[in-house]
């Protein structure tokens, strides 16, 4: 039986959402930024991507190609509950939605087409739908699998809807450029370019073993990346949690810095945000891993395996440490991150070390005040002047339930 | 874009109808009445046990945010814009 998926992609959301809470922006150009000064754009409205102003850019930047732009500050608070509603509203669609992003979901609509007199109705309900309940408009792109209807989900935005019958696959595969395919980054799609690969009818049709001699194992993904072949399921939040592999936070900070201290005090609050989700959700983690991104992009990690698996605040932010210590940094830092992988869910051995059972117990008082009055709301002093903006930033992995639910 | 972070604690009145909507109809802050012509948006946010009901509206010329506080029921004028 072939597969109906539907993508469903959010136009300029966060920019979108704004234009709907102040109408008066409806129309102009319009930048959704982080605070601080070396913020870059995560959304620009329609308007502003006419001046050539682009998600990623730096502020500056898109100030200096549109000196008429309206910065509004990001709020993810409003854009998560915006984002949690559709999710919802796709969810009256059928029960099988996959939350992409916080603008994005897959919806595996095999079993309700019939029912919703096809696809080209559905789609268009479902457009309907969301702008009457939001006021938001959306683009949906239909095809037989997850790969290709994020490919044309994106072919007649905004406020499109296109249709991909399977019989149509490989004629649009002949003229797409590889690096129109999610997951074929810049990087690759250079890689692909060197062997004289330019689109996504000639990467399915190249010989696979020389393919997998240059890619390894992703090769033979390529190649069906290039003949628009995918099978993985839609999967709904509920029963995505097997997929999470880690949890983590990281951070740009608001200027590049030397000392030890400030990075230490930095490393407190992400062992904090990290530990906190993890035991939320019942899960703690046997490696953590430090991120660092000096002044000049050049980023690395290190991590280390624990003994057994850990969600404690203090023990993740001990661990940090000890990778920290045994690095020489070299530049100023521009980005922090810890990541607490091995996952492991569900009830974990309590520690039978004194110590170690009375930081959990002190652990489990923090957690049920700042359950009852909020994140930070009792937290370690040094931590205080670091707490702004920490979040500021939603995630790709954002999902408006489960574990993955950050901010 | 001109946006002012307030946080000020001020006196609002709202008709809370059926279910759980509420619709804030005028304001008092700094001793001014504000008629508000336009609830524009609505979205909520939780802090620990309480929820907050954020609501961007407009008194025909302004644009201000005001928050409820679901356990206190307090509001504060948390925003003030204008495009100029």
């Amino acid at each position: 039986m072939n597969r109906t998926i539907l993508h469903v992609d959010m136009d300029a959301f966060f920019a979108a959402v704004e234009e709907v809470c102040d109408p008066r922006l409806r129309g102009k150009p319009i930048a959704v930024a982080g605070p601080g000064q070396r913020t870059i754009i995560t959304t620009a409205s329609y308007a502003a991507r006419a001046f050539g102003v682009r998600t990623g850019m730096a502020l500056t930047e898109g100030l200096r190609r549109c000196p008429e732009l309206l910065v509004i500050r990001c709020d993810h608070r409003k854009y998560t509950h915006v984002s949690a509603r559709i999710m919802e509203i796709l969810e009256s669609f059928t029960p099988l939605v996959q939350p992409y992003s916080v603008d994005e979901a897959f919806l595996d609509v095999t079993t309700v087409l019939d029912r919703s007199g096809g696809v080209e109705r559905l789609g268009r309900r479902i457009k309907e739908r969301v702008k009457e309940q939001t006021g938001l408009s959306c683009s949906v792109g239909a095809a037989p699998n997850k790969l290709l209807a994020k490919l044309v989900s994106g072919l007649e935005k905004p406020d499109g809807m296109s249709i991909l019958e399977p019989g149509g696959v490989l004629e649009l595969m002949e003229r797409t450029p590889v690096g129109k395919m999610c997951g074929i980054g810049p990087v690759t799609q250079l890689r692909l370019a060197s062997m004289g690969i330019e689109t996504c009818g000639q990467l399915g049709r190249f010989p696979l073993p020389i393919l997998m001699g240059k890619f390894g194992v992703l090769g033979h993904t390529l190649s069906r990346m290039g003949r628009g072949e995918e099978d993985s399921p839609v999967l709904p939040p509920s029963e995505d949690n097997g997929s999470v592999r880690s949890i983590g936070h990281s951070v740009t900070l608001p200027r590049d810095v030397s000392d030890t201290r400030t990075v230490r005090r930095v490393l407190l609050t992400l062992s904090e945000m990290v530990g906190r989700r993890a035991r939320r959700h019942h899960c703690s983690g046997r490696k953590v891993t430090l991120t660092v991104r000096y002044r000049d992009f050049t980023t690395f990690s290190r991590q280390i395996t624990l003994p057994q698996p850990e969600s404690s605040t203090n023990r993740i932010y001990r661990h940090a440490l000890r990778i920290l210590d045994r690095l020489t940094l070299t530049e100023p830092v521009r980005l922090l991150g810890i990541s607490l992988g091995e996952l492991h869910f569900g009830v974990t051995q309590r520690s039978l070390l004194p110590a170690e059972r009375r930081e959990d117990s002190l652990q489990t008082a923090l957690d049920r005040i700042n359950d009852r009055y909020g994140e930070f709301s009792l937290t370690y002093a040094d931590q205080i002047r670091d707490l702004r903006g920490a979040s500021e930033i939603i995630s790709p992995a954002w999902r408006p339930m489960g574990v993955r639910r950050s901010v | 874009m001109r946006t002012q972070d307030l946080h000020e604690r001020v006196i609002v009145g709202a008709v809370f109808g059926s279910g759980d909507t509420i619709r804030p109809t005028w304001f008092i802050w700094q001793g001014r009445r504000y008629r508000i012509s336009d609830v524009h948006f609505s979205w909520a946010h939780r802090r620990g046990s309480s929820t907050f009901r954020h609501f961007a509206v407009s008194d025909g010329s302004d644009q201000y945010e005001l928050v409820l506080n679901g356990e206190s029921l307090i509001w504060h004028l948390e925003k003030v814009g204008d495009l100029e």
